[in-house]
């Protein structure tokens, strides 16, 4: 995804679409056994930050969306108030709709969710994000002399 | 730099090759670049966000100031588009492999023959060095077990036309001696010490100058070497709004139009500056030398500037073992299987954020309804604990690309989006690109054929990505083709443009078709010889 429609203007998403997007970010990467989810990571301000860059006042565009295909799961619910579950039903239906936009839509949250999870972002300076420990990722390297081992 | 004899637009893959070749042959050189100029040494982080985000990375498709959006582009068909501005452009990024093309895909189809090329690719090779790797990676061993398996042969040659898998050709420094106990950061470390980054941009040995820094990318290369002609100025944060020309045939070349300069807006001040030459260079990639020239109103009679866009319509297998992989240790990439007429797959190392965007973060498809009659165990985008337990696997997965040999269709090509506001250099390009059948058949076939090596390497699981509709772009071609005939190509067998005079194309958007091998090296050893055909032609 390599940008959105013009010039930036910083805009504040609506606080209620914060509240979906949180909805959204826990769903996509949610706690597991030894590791915090994205929210727990502080996920939701670097991903509206990605959101925002793309395309000023998407947060408030991508929140609408997905309580609008809320209702075709669970009608009269919105999406933040939907089980994990009937979330992933309503990515599953925009992403399975005949549109460009629609897909992109859930790439685009699905894409900085991960991004702020598993990359350095994550943690703070000089720390060493917690996910890196769990997917026996070894970080930032000078050079790997033992190139070769398991073999 | 006053009265350049040649202006070169993008000092990304191919533009630093031309200049340095003209320069070194004494003429004056202005190179410009869209992007910043970073100092491997101390702006390559090393981070997957840091570098590599795509609205903010040090590496986007963007200006300098990273506080301000990227450059946009309006897709139709495609998603994902991984392009890098600044000196050395995508060679900042790209994993350094150097193939040269499959030999069935020039014969017949291009201007020039194979044999043609065979010199070129031997300067570049020798200059960057290309090398082929003398050892494998855990990574790229276990994907060679699994190639050798099914019975794949092995070769080293550079000259691929029959199925084979091979260690390497990379434009990466030898494997550095590393004893145990050795001090990486000492100036006694010499190549490449296998640390993974090659993605992020190469910034080891952390002691090495410049010149020898591991993966051989333009900036660390041919645009120090053109520097040291005392020929050749680089301007950074230049991008280019248009080619001055003349109208008619003031040269006798009965050409309706003769190239004369470039004007170009600076990104930092956003002052227009202008510069005539003798002639000019686009080497600003397959998407903005098309904008370029149809921003410019340069000729386009046959409608073909833009068009039959190729990108290898790439996908990834991801396998899963129940052994440690060490994705992140080695040389992104080392160990490659060949097969002519469907394309290549390679083994790839990523860090944690770009496999969890491979496993999990988009594709066509869902990972809990598995796919009828296909040999790979998931597809498509995961979400919830499940994926989070996928992704953890991270240390004993072996990721796989593809990269197709795609059709050449005309409808699939970048054009000006007239539906969309212009941004501060002109109207922006729109990408248009859809899979044709034959394209998502050899995909697929590859795809299969994946699966069938990494079962052989002992792999318990598999997920396809299958990026069929958020289609990925690296690899992008094709669009200022490369050709006898005008109605289908813009620039001829010397890399001229067939309707303007003294206006050279030097990216891979000339290129006609690779095979899906990685097109880097043919891009610069067409450059290089594009050098070669200026000097002759104008200032000879």
């Amino acid at each position: 995804m390599t940008g959105g429609h013009g010039p930036m203007v910083r805009t504040m998403p609506e606080e209620a679409s914060l509240v979906t997007l949180r909805a959204a970010i826990e769903a996509i990467a949610p706690p597991v056994a030894e590791q915090p989810g994205a929210l727990e990571f502080g996920a939701e301000g670097r991903v509206v930050e990605q959101v925002e860059m793309y395309l000023p006042g998407f947060t408030d565009m991508l929140a609408a969306l997905l309580d609008a295909f809320a209702m075709d799961v669970r009608p009269g619910t919105a999406f933040a108030d939907l089980t994990p579950a009937e979330r992933g039903e309503v990515f599953r239906l925009m992403a399975s709709e005949d549109s460009h936009d629609l897909r992109e839509a859930v790439d685009a949250v699905f894409v900085f969710t991960l991004g702020a999870v598993y990359s350095e972002q994550s943690a703070g300076p000089g720390e060493r994000p917690a996910a890196w420990d769990r997917v026996g990722f070894d970080g930032p390297s000078d050079g790997h002399p033992d190139y070769r081992t398991g073999l | 730099m006053d009265a350049p004899d040649v202006v070169v637009i993008g000092a990304g893959g191919g533009g630093p090759v031309t200049a340095r070749e003209l320069a070194e042959r004494g003429l004056k050189v202005l190179m410009l670049e869209a992007g910043p100029w970073l100092d491997p040494s101390t702006d390559y982080s090393r981070g997957e966000h840091d570098m590599r985000a795509l609205m903010n990375g040090r590496l986007r498709w963007g200006p300098a100031d990273r506080t301000k959006p990227p450059w946009i582009r309006r897709r139709d068909g495609t998603n994902l588009i991984l392009q890098a501005a600044g000196v050395g452009g995508t060679t900042q990024h790209y994993n350094g492999i150097s193939p040269r093309m499959f030999v069935p895909n020039v014969d017949d189809r291009w201007p020039l023959s194979y044999a043609d090329l065979v010199p070129w690719y031997e300067q570049v090779e020798e200059f960057l060095p290309v090398t082929l790797v003398r050892d494998l990676a855990t990574k790229d061993a276990i994907f060679a077990e699994g190639c050798e398996a099914i019975g794949l042969r092995r070769s080293e040659e550079r000259d691929v036309a029959h199925p084979v898998w091979r260690p390497c050709h990379n434009a990466i420094l030898p494997i550095a001696d590393m004893p145990p106990g050795v001090d990486l950061r000492s100036a006694g470390v010499e190549g490449c010490t296998m640390c993974g980054h090659c993605l992020e941009g190469c910034p080891n040995p952390i002691a090495a100058p410049l010149e020898r820094k591991a993966k051989r990318a333009t900036n660390v290369t041919y645009v120090p070497a053109a520097l040291a002609t005392g020929n050749c100025e680089v301007v950074p944060n230049a991008f280019a709004t248009a080619i001055l020309f003349e109208s008619g045939d003031g040269g006798g070349s009965g050409k309706p139009a003769r190239a004369r300069g470039v004007r170009w807006r600076d990104t930092e001040t956003g002052e227009s500056r202008e510069a005539e030459a003798g002639a000019v260079v686009m080497a600003g990639g397959s998407i903005e030398s098309p904008r370029l020239w149809l921003n410019s109103g340069l000729p386009n009679s046959h409608d073909a500037v833009g068009r039959r866009l190729t990108m290898h319509l790439q996908d990834i297998v991801i396998g899963m073992f129940d052994r440690e992989v060490h994705p992140d240790r080695g040389q992104v990439t080392m160990a490659r299987a060949d097969f002519p007429g469907y394309g290549t797959i390679f083994a790839q190392g990523y860090g944690p954020q770009s496999h969890s965007i491979a496993l999990a973060g988009a594709g066509t498809g869902f990972w809990d309804r598995p796919p009828e009659d296909e040999p790979w165990d998931t597809e498509g985008r995961f979400w919830g604990e499940e994926a989070q337990r996928r992704i953890g696997e991270y240390h004993r997965s072996l990721a796989v690309v593809v990269s197709t040999n795609d059709e050449a269709h005309r409808d699939n090509r970048v054009t000006l989006a007239d539906d969309w506001p212009p941004d501060e250099h002109g109207p922006v390009p729109k990408v248009t690109y859809h899979a044709t059948p034959a394209s998502q058949e050899r995909q697929d076939w590859l795809a299969r054929k994946s699966v069938e090596i990494l079962c052989a390497a002992g792999v318990r699981e598999t997920h396809r990505s299958n990026f069929r509709q958020s289609v990925l772009m690296t690899h992008i071609m094709g669009t200022m083709r490369m050709g006898n005939d005008p109605a289908t190509s813009v620039i001829d067998s010397g890399s001229e443009g067939h309707e303007v005079e003294r206006l050279f194309v030097a990216d891979s958007s000339v290129l006609p078709g690779v095979g899906g091998a990685n097109p880097t090296l043919t891009a610069q050893a067409l450059s290089a010889r594009t050098a070669d055909q200026i000097a002759r032609r104008y200032f000879g």
